[in-house]
């Protein structure tokens, strides 16, 4: 690496000038050293803050379920993100020793966040008030789009068994039109539970075991016959005999628990929860979406759907 | 002093590397290369915070959109995987903060522990991902988008919080494997010397990319197994 | 620690007999064999041969792009556009599209989507490897050390990373268009872009190439704000920076901030295209018009990695041709700074139809600012001309193409900020004529006319001068006749992206045909005078044009390996034409008697 032509005295070669005071404190800021004393601390101080957020979320929701009362959700959010930036917060000055370091990096950090925050803000100026459109420009409007949904998500490896070999088949998915991703997966699970009741039936395999269902389709079956029985609607025989035989899967659906969360943070949200936005638009999209969903819905969601938002919302 | 190779440095040959380590020649020297380093390596961290904002976004947008869907989609992850997870990349962002002292005060043995330590959290991090997480999500059919097969959706838009949660927590996984990659050419290195007092801007620029991740994470922590 | 302490007199001396030879030479010498050359040239990180590697690829692109926009302009020559008119008689133009797409005639259908193909590979290639690494990549990176009297960009292995990334991408792009093309428009939109089930992977790849071109340009960015900040030399603070640094320190501040927001749109994009996770899905609850705030936010950013490094360029010569200190150095400088700001709050003006009504409102009135700083630095320059003695060089005629061509493109960019008039103009042909007024008119210009600026400092040969002025004038005139036109149909209704319309519009259309190829010419006539220069123009000396900058005063045309014989040092600013006179070095070509300058160097 060595070159030519140094040999002016204007040059500023100067290992004289540092070479000397390399040593452990050398060199102004760039070259700090944050005792391990420190750096335990800010671990400490960190491992608090985390155990902090986690407490104050599981202590919000216990403090609303046992007081029964409604806590805007702005407070979770606000603390828990309060907490997140705190600790970035020392992370940056401490671990990335920006306290120490040259302004200028400090500088590129606040350009960055200014650039999200615009970013942010302005998405969410626009989003977020979408629904602000005079009536008289409104139109029919479906929400969700009319287009099919049909993707080619893969292929897999099927026997043919006419000419003995293996042949790779293109999976493909298709979505009705007017059916939602979600109400496809219900109606799929469904399908499901009913093809494996029904061979279990017919195979005589009396009594059902638990096993037969994962968890997954064990609750969407209590999810089912809780919307069945608020409707007065028949179950089917390989249901009846299921239930039955597992009266844990009917225990689930009585309480009405919803979804196979670690924590049911359902009470709270169901309560808390905005409603469903739409556009205040003529013939918008409830009809459309209510018709086919709202009723399972309703089974264990209870209130808050279908309302009209307010604007601004 | 005399039977010294021209063309080298000033110090011995037998001098470990970092102490022979010179600044590429269109530096004045080593602290004002180590300068140029740091001021690049955080102008990179400003493209990852901001590659990152766009998810951030994404989940600012649709949350205020959907928030009971986000609310619902919350519930189902288990936040206690997410806390030790959480510790277990503030723990190794500690250890790379400590790798740098160690670079610093030249304790070569505490720099090699430091290294491999944070490369093993990053590691215990992934296993941890896809064995408690990814695994049996992608069993229940708790998947993004057009995959998504998880019956027990109380709204309509839960396959967007799942491409959300797939997203961002597969982006972030990416940077720890390429974090972990970093780590391992770190080990290598350190193990011919070339980290030490005078010479020690890889140490340094691993580490504040590692703290980057570190951060996304402690974002993504609260906004996705917290708030409900 | 102790054995460092050896000082630096060794270290001097190490220098003076380890001194190879050739470090005098001019970088553009050859190795002894053509191989060793090449894979000199391969691995170098010389940013000298960076930049020309860069230029040359980018010229490449360019003239793949200019291919795509003389197809689009002769398919628009007449009104129909379908094979066989209503006559029965097969007209030529669907036979060219044809020929060249889809090897012979072709249906209806394939005809449009051929044209889609073509105007769409047309901005894909001049927008993400045109005129994005235009003069940022080729000049600035030439240039840059050379003017702050470095050595090097501060990271030149990254450097070279950055012409690789930049070759992968392309041929990315270039892949997807040889394999059929794709017909989302540049701009990649959604729905469409996400669901058109027509050439799938194509459109992955072409996805996939501006995903990649977006770390070449971080890179690029990134290395200049370092250098930047780094490695000036002594004496040579801030405001002694030459406005070139400026105008690029502004371009590289948007490059780091803006180019990774696009890189997570297009990974969202190639996400929702792959998986469909429904972010840009309303059937999902996704949003299309998501999909342009993100675009935009980074595309619009860039519009100004476009125009800075272009006025950059002006700066320049605006005062070497005026011989002249520029008027409120500062406040140019300043307002560099202050377009690479104010370009990330603006980005909804883009999307004045198809997002909410408050947020364009907001959008509507920032955009206003955007005038500000941009007026400040025309003023600025035009202060700078008054009662200077011009020296009408073609590079000077080209600074002033562009002060008029860009107060055409940014006064009409006004228009289209004002919300009620954009919703008339939205998506014609006045938006196709106000940003190729700026992207062509004037960035593509000042990079014209900075390329035959620096051409002697880069290739140590001067080009013809004649025949420079005449090519200026045919690019000028080819240009405006090119794009006036379209100023007033697109005023009148003619929407962009359409292959065929009404009759009304066919003399505009002929017209700017017409104006397209005499740009054509133009573009060859410079091309000719190039490579006329490279193989028999006459040597240049190191300061042909009597400048004041590091890159002129300090080191040979071309320069040497090293830049610089010993690290410069600066004592005076870079256009103080008034106190010092610039060493004379071509009494022919320099208009003005000067004794050789105070030297600093030699």
């Amino acid at each position: 690496m060595a070159h030519a032509a140094s040999t002016t005295a204007t040059t500023a070669h100067d290992h004289a000038a540092h070479g000397s005071s390399h040593g452990a404190h050398g060199g102004g800021h760039g070259h700090h050293i944050v005792p391990r004393r420190v750096l335990l601390l800010v671990l400490g101080i960190l491992m608090f803050f985390t155990l902090a957020t986690v407490g104050a979320a599981l202590a919000e929701q216990w403090i609303a379920a046992t007081f029964n009362i409604v806590i805007p959700q702005w407070v979770n959010v606000a603390v828990a993100l309060s907490i997140a930036v705190v600790k970035s917060i020392v992370v940056a000055a401490f671990f990335m020793q920006l306290k120490y370091d040259n302004p200028v990096n400090s500088l590129v950090v606040v350009f960055t966040l200014f650039c999200f925050a615009f970013f942010l803000g302005f998405t969410m100026i626009d989003l977020g008030n979408r629904g602000i459109i005079y009536d008289y420009k409104g139109q029919h409007i479906t929400r969700g789009g009319t287009g099919n949904l049909t993707r080619t998500i893969g292929t897999r490896e099927v026997f043919n068994k006419e000419t003995n070999e293996k042949v790779n088949e293109k999976i493909v998915l298709t979505i009705p039109e007017g059916t939602s991703v979600v109400a496809f997966a219900r109606q799929q699970a469904d399908l499901k539970i009913d093809t494996i009741l029904s061979e279990a039936m017919t195979a005589g395999k009396r009594p059902l075991a638990r096993e037969l269902l994962t968890k997954t389709l064990q609750q969407r079956l209590a999810n089912v016959v809780a919307e069945r029985k608020v409707n007065d609607k028949p179950l089917s025989a390989g249901v009846e005999a299921y239930l039955h035989d597992n009266p844990a899967v009917l225990a689930m659906a009585h309480s009405g628990h919803h979804g196979g969360g670690s924590h049911a943070s359902n009470k709270n949200s169901a309560q808390t929860a905005r409603p469903v936005r739409t556009l205040k638009l003529p013939g918008a999209i409830d009809e459309h979406a209510g018709a086919e969903h709202g009723s399972e819905k309703g089974a264990g969601h209870g209130a808050g759907e279908s309302k009209p938002a307010a604007a601004g919302h | 002093m005399a039977t010294l190779p021209a063309d080298k440095d000033l110090l011995a040959a037998s001098a470990p590397p970092h102490e022979r380590y010179r600044a590429a020649e269109h530096f004045r020297d080593r602290d004002h290369e180590f300068d140029a380093v740091k001021l690049g390596v955080w102008l990179f961290l400003a493209t990852e915070v901001l590659l990152f904002s766009g998810l951030f976004v994404f989940y600012g947008i649709m949350r205020m959109l959907y928030p009971e869907a986000f609310i619902h989609g919350s519930s189902l992850l288990d936040w206690r995987i997410g806390l030790l997870n959480t510790i277990v990349l503030l723990y190794s962002s500690y250890t790379v903060a400590d790798s740098v002292r160690c670079a610093q005060t030249n304790d070569q043995a505490g720099l090699r522990r430091n290294i491999l330590i944070t490369f093993f959290c990053g590691l215990a991090f992934l296993i941890i991902k896809f064995g408690f997480e990814y695994g049996p999500k992608y069993a229940d059919g708790k998947l993004p988008g057009a995959f998504y097969s998880y019956p027990n959706a109380v709204s309509e838009y839960e396959p967007l919080w799942w491409g959300l949660y797939w997203g961002a927590t597969g982006i972030h996984a990416s940077h720890v494997i390429i974090g972990m990659g970093l780590f391992i050419w770190l080990y290598i290195r350190s193990l011919k010397g070339h980290f030490g007092p005078k010479h020690y801007n890889a140490v340094e620029g691993v580490g504040l990319y590692w703290h980057i991740v570190d951060i996304v994470w402690i974002f993504l922590f609260p906004l996705l197994y917290l708030i409900h | 620690m102790a054995s460092i302490t050896t000082g630096s007199k060794a270290h001097h001396d190490d220098h003076g007999h380890g001194s190879h030879h050739g470090h005098d030479d001019s970088y553009l010498t050859p190795k002894s064999s053509l191989w060793a050359t090449i894979v000199d040239w391969a691995t170098t990180v010389d940013h000298k041969k960076i930049g020309v590697m860069y230029l040359f690829t980018i010229l490449f692109m360019f003239f793949i792009g200019g291919v795509a926009a003389i197809l689009v302009r002769l398919e628009l020559f007449e009104p129909t556009r379908t094979i066989v008119d209503a006559a029965g008689a097969t007209s030529i133009k669907g036979h060219l599209l044809g020929s060249v797409f889809q090897g012979g005639s072709v249906a209806l259908d394939q005809a449009n989507n051929t044209y889609n193909r073509v105007f769409t590979l047309h901005g894909l290639v001049m927008v993400f490897l045109v005129i994005v690494p235009s003069v940022p990549a080729s000049l600035g990176n030439f240039l840059i050390p050379l003017m702050l009297g470095a050595k090097d960009v501060a990271f030149p292995r990254l450097n070279l990373l950055s012409w690789y990334i930049y070759v992968l991408g392309s041929l990315f792009a270039i892949a997807s268009a040889l394999a059929g093309g794709v017909d989302t428009g540049w701009t990649f939109y959604t729905p469409y872009s996400t669901s058109t089930e027509e050439g799938h992977w194509r459109v992955l790849f072409m996805i996939g190439a501006a995903f990649i071109l977006g770390f070449s340009s971080i890179l690029t960015g990134l290395n200049f704000v370092v250098t930047v900040h780094k490695l000036r030399a002594p004496g040579m603070g801030w405001f002694d920076m030459p406005l070139f640094i400026w105008g690029m320190y502004g371009t590289a501040i948007i490059q780091v901030l803006a180019t990774p927001v696009i890189g997570i749109t297009l990974l969202l994009l190639i996400f929702e295209r792959v998986f469909h996770i429904g972010i840009f899905d309303p059937r999902m609850g996704g949003d299309p018009v998501l999909f342009q705030h993100f675009f935009w936010f980074y595309s619009h950013p860039v519009v100004y990695v476009m125009i800075l490094p272009g006025m950059a360029c002006i700066s320049e010569m605006i005062a070497v041709f005026c011989r002249k200190k520029v008027f409120g150095y500062r406040a140019v400088a300043f307002s560099s700074l202050a377009i690479a700001g104010i370009s990330f709050i603006v980005w909804g003006h883009h999307m004045f139809t198809s997002q909410g009504e408050l947020s364009a409102v907001i959008f509507s009135a920032l955009t206003f600012l955007v005038a500000l700083p941009s007026a400040v630095k025309v003023f600025n320059w035009i202060g700078t001309l008054y009662g200077a003695s011009i020296d009408l060089k073609t590079p000077m005629l080209y600074a002033l193409g562009f002060l008029f061509l860009f107060s055409i493109g940014g006064l009409t960019g006004l228009f289209l900020g004002a919300l009620s008039t954009d919703l008339h103009l939205h998506d014609t042909y006045f938006v196709v004529a106000h940003f190729h007024y700026v992207m062509m008119g004037s960035t593509l210009i000042a990079f014209v006319g900075a390329l035959h600026m620096y051409w002697p400092k880069m290739f140590g040969k001067m080009y013809n001068e004649f025949w420079g002025k005449t090519g200026f004038w045919l690019v000028f005139l080819g240009f405006n006749l090119t794009f006036f036109p379209q100023f007033i149909m697109g005023a009148h209704g003619m929407p962009r992206r359409y292959a065929s319309y009404v009759d009304e519009f066919t003399i505009y259309h002929q017209l700017s045909t017409v104006g397209s190829l005499v740009l054509l010419v133009g573009f060859l006539v410079h091309l000719g005078n190039f490579i006329h220069s490279l193989l028999a123009g006459p040597k240049a000396p190191p300061n042909p044009w009597g400048a004041l900058t590091l890159d002129w005063t300090d080191t040979a045309s071309p320069p040497i390996t090293h830049n610089f014989h010993h690290e410069p040092v600066v004592t005076h600013g870079p256009y103080d034409f008034d106190d010092v006179v610039p060493p004379q070095t071509n009494p022919v070509d320099f208009p003005i008697s000067a004794a050789p300058g105070k030297g600093k160097a030699h």
